[in-house]
């Protein structure tokens, strides 16, 4: 009985902390690890070949979205939980410990073709509203992916990971320090893929608030020139005078109709808003 | 009735002090007739065709000014833009450190460009609008 109690009180403790580390932000940590748990139940395994297999689900799993959209989308849920399982396996400590490692390795980048290319121009367009990067950032995105990709498939086909039960142990080995550092190269490659998509972000809302600096003068001007006529047309209106001052009703027209839509090509919103205004006065 | 709606339009209207006095001073020693509609409306149209000469002359010397500045800071950008392919093209490709320190020092500089841009770019906006008359 006391046994009992004993596992039903630790079992609650465990849910509880599950449920803590989620509202702190581990709610990928805590998924792979209750991914592993189920799969050690099911498979009949231990909990190190649970993590392994389960992480390596995750390996397989990013390696296909990343083919299949020509890019990581920093809202992931593959890269996320890839991370998670990574924080969950290895602690942050260690991970930052195989960035540092990543510095002193490099890895060749796999032969790219004009697809991979396309995949990351088309990535950009479809992610930032039809806008395209310069050929740099195009460029960047492709080889970072054909990286990612490559190392991922590095990794898991090396007998060393391939044969290991325990990712844990393989990676503490100071023998597999390559393996670190491939693994440190895909999350810099991926931070440095962020950076980008940052970077390019800012870019075009830079671009829309300059846009819209220069049409909010235009439409102080349009303002500052029609806005009384504008206001006179409407009191004359409904005062019923529009019959008898015809020829400045007349001259307001292209303020209404053509000379806003020639000055800006419709493209401001106020001076739009004027001229409709402008367009029911003259109805 | 109408007289006094009719003053109180040109009192009310962007015409000179000189033409409302003109117009106000006949309605009330002749009232509101076909004379003064004309008048009146030719008053107004010809101040509507002034005011729209000077809305198109600020506008195209306002699309003048800021396309001015978005070729010069276009250039600067694209120069910046040259310099860091250049910068990169001499770092290993997966250098990250490395590659990571060039965008930063890159990043600064393309915000002080982009600072210097708007902060030109509202100058000459500010310039252009305190240009405006005050009878417009």
């Amino acid at each position: 009985m006391s046994v009992l109690l004993f596992t039903h009180k630790s079992m609650l403790g465990e849910k509880l902390k599950d449920i803590g580390r989620q509202m702190l932000g581990q709610g990928a940590e805590v998924k792979f690890k209750k991914a592993a748990e189920n799969y050690e139940r099911t498979h009949v395994v231990s909990a190190t070949e649970a993590r392994r297999a389960v992480f390596n689900d995750l390996m397989d799993s990013l390696q296909q979205e990343m083919r299949l959209t020509g890019g990581i989308d920093p809202n992931s849920d593959f890269w996320k939980e890839f991370r998670g399982g990574m924080n969950e396996l290895f602690g942050k400590v260690k991970i930052d410990e195989f960035k540092n490692e990543a510095n002193r390795h490099t890895f060749a980048l796999p032969p790219l073709g004009a697809r991979e290319y396309d995949a990351a121009a088309k990535y950009y367009k479809k992610r930032f509203e039809n806008n395209l990067p310069n050929m740099g950032r195009v460029k960047a995105l492709a080889e970072n992916n054909a990286y990612i990709r490559g190392l991922l498939a590095r990794t898991m086909s090396d007998p060393r990971y391939a044969g290991s039960r325990d990712l844990k142990t393989l990676m503490a080995d100071p023998a597999n320090a390559d393996l670190r550092a491939s693994i440190g190269k895909v999350l810099m490659a991926r931070e440095a893929i962020k950076d980008d998509y940052r970077r390019f972000g800012k870019e075009i809302e830079f671009k829309k608030s300059m846009d819209n600096l220069k049409n909010t003068a235009k439409e102080s001007l349009y303002r500052m020139f029609i806005g009384s006529p504008a206001k006179l047309m409407g009191d004359q209106l409904k005062a019923g005078m529009k019959g008898d001052v015809s020829g400045f009703f007349k001259a307001m027209e292209p303020f209404a109709k053509e000379q806003v839509k020639a000055a800006g090509k419709l493209a401001w919103a106020g001076a739009k808003t004027a001229a409709s205004k402008v367009n029911k006065m003259m109805d | 009735m109408l007289e006094k709606q009719i003053l109180e339009l040109i009192e009310g209207s962007f015409l000179p002090a000189t033409e409302k006095e003109e117009l106000a001073t006949y309605v009330r020693a002749n009232g509101v007739d076909a004379k003064f509609y004309a008048k009146f409306d030719e008053c107004l149209t010809r101040g509507v065709e002034a005011r729209g000469a000077g809305f198109g002359e600020k506008l195209q010397e306002l699309e003048r000014a800021t396309n001015q500045l978005e070729k010069k800071y276009g250039a600067e950008s694209e120069k910046l833009a040259a310099e860091i392919e250049a910068d990169l093209s001499k770092i290993v490709f997966d250098d990250f450190k490395e590659k990571k320190a060039v965008w930063d020092k890159r990043d600064r500089a393309v915000q002080k460009l982009r600072d210097n841009y708007e902060k030109d770019t509202r100058e000459v906006i500010a310039t252009i609008i305190r240009s405006v008359p005050r009878s417009a």
